[in-house]
């Protein structure tokens, strides 16, 4: 009996929606189309604060996309230094200043070697105790404990890092040679701060996506509060959740990846603004460095991430907000 | 096709809406709910369609068990059933077009079934020279009319009013329960909440009263027998 009405329910509902079902999926589109196109319709319907929240986000999107170029450029424009290190030969104490001068001649002949300097063994000291302070202290020695030293820049041409060590390799056999280093102390600095710059800018964009997650959220949820009325009668006509949330989640998808477009655009024209000025001071280093931009791959990559950030934002809003109303 | 057995309501703050209600209103059949403000009415035309859940008993919608629904569900209940109410709630920035459209659009209609199905909607309240303007600029007997419309676009086999001629002029209320009597023709079964004894008493429906959240008469459909 139950298994019967059941059946000719079934019957009624299938004839009943025979007309429709068919034409499921195009329909499935057109109801995707039209969320899309209503939610754009939200966003002109209160041009000016839609106008500024889009502007906040991409404040908020434009300041660590920029650092990041500038931290990109940054790591290009040394990537040919950590080759060109100093290399410092220490002498040992018994080299008299004959020996001394014929090695640095020695080296300079050198076909890798670009310029020499040599720092003697009274002149080490003298800077030394100028810089440490340990003036008493060295005086009560009886002989100079600092050595002399040559210090070998490599000609610029000469950039691999296993050429560099070869070189020193040859230096280290030198007579009168006790110790070759190559000194690359204040480029490991560079690098050190250039991973601190890095991950601080890593931190702002986190915390600055994190602000575009909210703002989107929060303007999310005063949209819902304006269609408080709306969402019910929705509701009460057969409207589920997901229908309800689509053009929300648009919305916000949509903030987002204007607000990303407009970063795009702010970060280009900061670019081309400061352009002169780069060029400045590369000159100074090598004539040869061109400064990068933003590629096609870093925009799409920028589009997708702040689009993604607004659907979240949104997401979160729709959930915590929008579920509540029920009418009543 | 509305079942209610021994169904209470009591609201969160402790008032007791409806006691024990039980009666049944058969496919095809159009019916009054009548009673005094505060008798229950609007609490049981909620339960059949889900606003509210019921306490104690069985609500039974078209021979489901409304107790086994759940909140997911509950979308798919109402596309099977018309709401009218006092207020029509219609959607301010949406044409008349549009709101009439609601329903086929939330059902994944395609654009011209919708067209066809709106325009004849819009034909039997007849507002079809209206469906370009916007609510606020409708007399309040129109708009309850779009109201109307937009509840039968999807053809439900049932349709629920609370109180729908509440604002309306006595010839206007006789306008649209002359609508509900062609839905009722067509084999829509109608319940209608309304305290307007004079308007109903003429139409010669079986009227079921509410008293204090009990029903008082109209348990058996007079008409058909027990
Ligand atoms: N959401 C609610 N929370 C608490 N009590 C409620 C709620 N809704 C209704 N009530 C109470 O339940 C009782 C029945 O209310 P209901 O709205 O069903 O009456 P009604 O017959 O529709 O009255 P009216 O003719 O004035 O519309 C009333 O005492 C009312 O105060
Ligand atoms: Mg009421």
């Amino acid at each position: 009996m139950a298994n019967k009405q059941a059946a000719v329910r079934k019957q009624n509902s299938l004839e009943d929606n025979q007309n429709h079902v068919a034409n499921r999926s195009s329909a499935y589109f057109q109801r995707h189309s039209q969320a899309f196109l209503s939610s754009l319709g939200r966003l002109f319907l209160n041009p000016v604060s839609s106008l500024l929240t889009l502007a906040v986000i991409a404040i908020a999107i434009t300041l660590p996309t920029f650092l990041y170029v500038v931290l990109k450029n940054t790591e290009h424009m040394t990537q040919g230094w950590d080759s060109n290190g100093r290399i410092s030969l220490y002498l040992k104490t018994d080299t008299t200043q004959a020996q001394a001068k014929m090695l640095v001649q020695q080296v300079r002949d050198m076909p890798k070697v670009g310029s020499v300097r040599y720092i003697s063994a009274a002149e080490g000291l003298s800077t030394f105790e100028r810089q440490s302070g340990f003036h008493e202290i060295l005086q009560q020695l009886d002989s100079n404990p600092i050595p002399a030293v040559i210090q070998v820049e490599p000609k610029t041409h000469v950039q691999d890092s296993k050429d560099i060590q070869a070189l020193v390799e040859q230096l280290r056999t030198l007579r009168q040679v006790d110790l070759a280093q190559l000194d690359m102390q204040w480029l490991q600095r560079l690098y050190a701060i250039i991973n601190v710059v890095e991950s601080s800018i890593y931190m702002l964009a986190f915390f600055l996506g994190l602000g575009v997650l909210l703002i989107v959220g929060n303007t999310i949820r005063m949209t819902i509060q304006n269609y408080h009325d709306e969402i019910e009668t929705i509701k009460l006509v057969g409207g589920t959740d997901a229908f309800i949330r689509r053009p929300f989640l648009y919305t916000g998808t949509l903030y987002g990846a204007l607000g990303g477009f407009m970063a795009l655009v702010m970060v280009f024209s900061t670019l081309l603004l400061i352009q002169p000025a780069v060029n400045h001071l590369t000159g100074l280093y090598q004539s040869h460095f061109h400064t990068q931009g933003l590629g096609f791959l870093d925009g799409i990559t920028l589009l997708g991430l702040s689009g993604l950030l607004g659907f979240l934002g949104a997401w979160f809003a729709v959930n915590r907000h929008l579920l509540m109303v029920e009418p009543t | 096709m509305i079942r209610f057995i021994n169904v209470s309501k009591r609201y969160p703050n402790g008032q007791e809406a409806l006691q024990k209600v039980s009666f049944q209103v058969k496919p095809g059949e159009m019916a009054f709910l009548t009673g005094h403000s505060g008798a229950g009415k609007s609490s049981l035309l909620k339960l059949i369609a889900l606003i509210e859940r019921s306490s104690q008993g069985q609500v039974f919608v078209e021979g489901q068990n409304l107790n086994g629904i759940k909140h997911k569900d509950i979308p798919f209940l109402r596309r099977k059933m018309g709401l009218i109410f006092q207020n029509p709630r219609l959607l301010k920035e949406r044409t008349v077009f549009d709101n009439v459209a609601l329903p086929l659009i939330i059902d994944g209609y395609r654009h011209q079934d919708i067209s066809r199905r709106v325009r004849g909607a819009l034909d039997k309240v007849g507002l079809l020279d209206k469906e370009k303007t916007y609510p606020d600029f409708l007399s309040q007997g129109e708009q309850q009319r779009v109201g109307i419309a937009r509840a039968v676009v999807n053809k439900p086999r049932l349709l629920l009013a609370d109180e729908p001629t509440g604002n309306l002029d006595p010839d206007l209320s006789r306008e649209i329960m002359g609508l509900f009597n062609q839905f009722k023709k067509v084999g829509v079964t109608v319940l209608v909440a309304s305290h307007d004894l004079a308007l109903i008493a003429g139409l010669k429906h079986r009227i079921l009263t509410l008293k204090g959240g009990q029903l008082i008469s109209g348990m058996v459909d007079a008409q058909h027998g027990k």
